[in-house]
């Protein structure tokens, strides 16, 4: 048999949304950013996406850790300074928020980079 | 009863009441065709669990040309349920992925047809039918069993649904051509 | 076995079955326990095997780990350990172990309750009565599909069936609903219940808390 003109366009359509489908799945379009969060020799990773509150206990008591609406920050920590809650508000690739009394550090980092620390931020 | 297409005819008296009846019968016919084939489709060897021929989409893409709308609408509803019953699926994910594909891919081939008209065969019906009801269950597999990381096996999986797709509608082709049994249905629409 | 296989398959209508499905089936979905989760599918998976279900343990392990590995991807939670540069996260394997056990137990959950000789009244039941009718007889004649000849044959069958007619399927003898029906199916509508009772009155205790 032979095929008629708008079979031609439903292939060729099919065979557009497959390599449209593969350039995002698989161009690293989806490099979506993740949050590492370490302390006393623990470590957590979440999508920024995530809704989430972690508890992380350090040697001075439990800092708190919030991630919500595509930011983190440090909502409560037992340190004296302060410091990493009135940091606020990380949301970028690369940013970082670190109690330094209780030893957490926060920071953001892209998805194909989720294993080794990246020195040079520090 | 007899042929269909003489008692059409021998019973002028009420063609309405009648029409219907015989749509009635077709639908549950056309719909024992998709359970027999799906039985086959079971029987096939694959080696991936959720890959499918969609064989048993031959008797809806065979319906488009045969019934109207609702009544197809129908028929896709009756495979998915009668499939669910017979494999004991409905209180499960399965029925969930049947349904959708099925829906997607019943009305997606219904426009196709309809807006296609003579310029369009059953390859591209089907094509088009196949990949819409492979996207549909990849978004499904995302949010109830994989995840994030379903994404990663969405192009090899619409790539499946588009060879299937072109077989499933050479065949249907193949078959309208040459089945007397279609013939007579489309005469009987006319 | 036997007890619960008769009290499943003999002294319970397919229609009394179908019904409790609709409070066991959402009990079993939302239970926001996964220890609860996991031994209700267990429970499932038992009385599938009871009603003479082929269990296909090889399928059900593969299927399982493979969505576990798939949850794996995206990290979430703590890092209980590392493969490689992989980290396996703890809400990750949770969330995966979840899906595997709900998935698997939602289909032995189908294969005790659904059953093909369910009746539905009216339209809706004289088209399911009419699609079953001629299932059968395509089944009975499938021989006649010659392989050499795939459109021929096919095309011969269906001519045949369809100027037979709809088939008049007999009335099976239609099975009541006994005592040992009503109090099985008693018992897996408690069981899904129950826990939630539970989870009324206070967190679990730590033992079962796993996600």
């Amino acid at each position: 048999m032979r095929l008629r003109v708008l079979d031609y366009a439903a292939i060729l359509l099919s065979l557009a949304t497959i390599a449209a489908f593969s350039v995002l799945v698989y161009g690293g379009g989806r490099n979506s950013p993740r949050v590492v969060i370490e302390g006393s020799g623990r470590e957590w990773i979440y999508p920024l996406e995530a809704d989430q509150r972690v508890e992380v206990q350090g040697p001075i008591g439990i800092t708190v850790v919030r991630i919500h609406g595509g930011a983190v920050r440090v909502e409560k920590s037992p340190c004296k300074n302060q410091i990493c809650v009135l940091a606020g508000e990380i949301r970028k690739t690369g940013d970082w928020v670190a109690c330094l009394p209780n030893k957490v550090i926060v920071r953001i980092t892209g998805s194909r980079e989720t294993g080794g620390v990246d020195a040079a931020s520090y | 009863m007899r042929r269909a297409t003489e008692s059409d005819a021998s019973r002028r008296g009420k063609p309405a009441a009648d029409a219907g009846r015989r749509y009635f019968n077709l639908t549950a016919f056309l719909s024992a065709f998709c359970l027999f084939l799906s039985t086959i489709e079971y029987m096939i060897p694959k080696p991936l669990p959720f890959m499918r021929l969609g064989i048993a989409n031959l008797p809806i893409i065979l319906a488009l040309d045969i019934m109207p709308v609702p009544q197809v609408l129908l028929l896709v509803l009756l495979k998915v349920v009668c499939q669910s019953l017979v494999s004991g699926s409905l209180f499960s994910y399965i029925f969930l992925f049947s349904f959708a594909g099925s829906f997607a891919s019943g009305l997606v081939m219904i426009a196709a047809r309809k807006a296609g008209g003579k310029a369009i065969s059953f390859v591209g019906v089907s094509v088009l039918g196949a990949v819409a009801s492979n996207l549909v269950q990849i978004v499904l597999a995302r949010y109830f069993i994989f995840g994030e990381s379903a994404w990663y096996i969405g192009p090899p999986f619409v790539a499946v649904g588009l060879a299937t797709g072109i077989l499933l509608g050479l065949f249907c082709e193949e078959f309208a051509r040459r089945s007397t049994w279609y013939a007579s249905m489309k005469g009987a629409r006319r | 076995m036997k007890t619960i296989a008769r009290a499943f398959r003999e002294e319970a209508s397919p229609q009394i079955l179908l019904a409790s499905g609709l409070v066991v089936f959402p009990a079993f979905l939302f239970q926001p326990a996964l220890s609860v989760r996991f031994f209700t599918a267990l429970v499932f998976l038992f009385l599938a095997a009871a009603v003479g279900k082929r269990i296909r343990p090889v399928a059900t392990i593969v299927m399982s780990a493979s969505i576990v590995a798939f949850n794996l991807i995206v990290p979430f939670g703590r890092v209980l350990f590392s493969i490689g540069d992989f980290r396996i996260t703890s809400g990750a394997l949770s969330g995966g172990f979840e899906k595997a056990v709900t998935i698997e137990g939602l289909i032995w959950l189908s294969q005790v309750l659904v059953r093909p000789d369910v009746r539905f009244p009216g339209v809706s039941g004289e088209l399911l009565a009419g699609t079953f009718g001629y299932f059968a007889r395509i089944t009975e004649e499938r021989k006649s599909i010659d392989r050499k000849d795939i459109f021929g044959s096919l095309d011969a069958l269906l001519v045949r069936l369809w100027d037979e007619g709809p088939a008049r399927i007999q009335e099976t003898a239609k099975k009541g609903t006994g005592p040992g029906g009503i109090a099985a199916i008693a018992a897996l509508v408690a069981l899904c219940l129950l826990p939630y009772l539970f989870l009324l009155f206070g967190p679990l205790p730590a033992w079962l808390v796993w996600n």
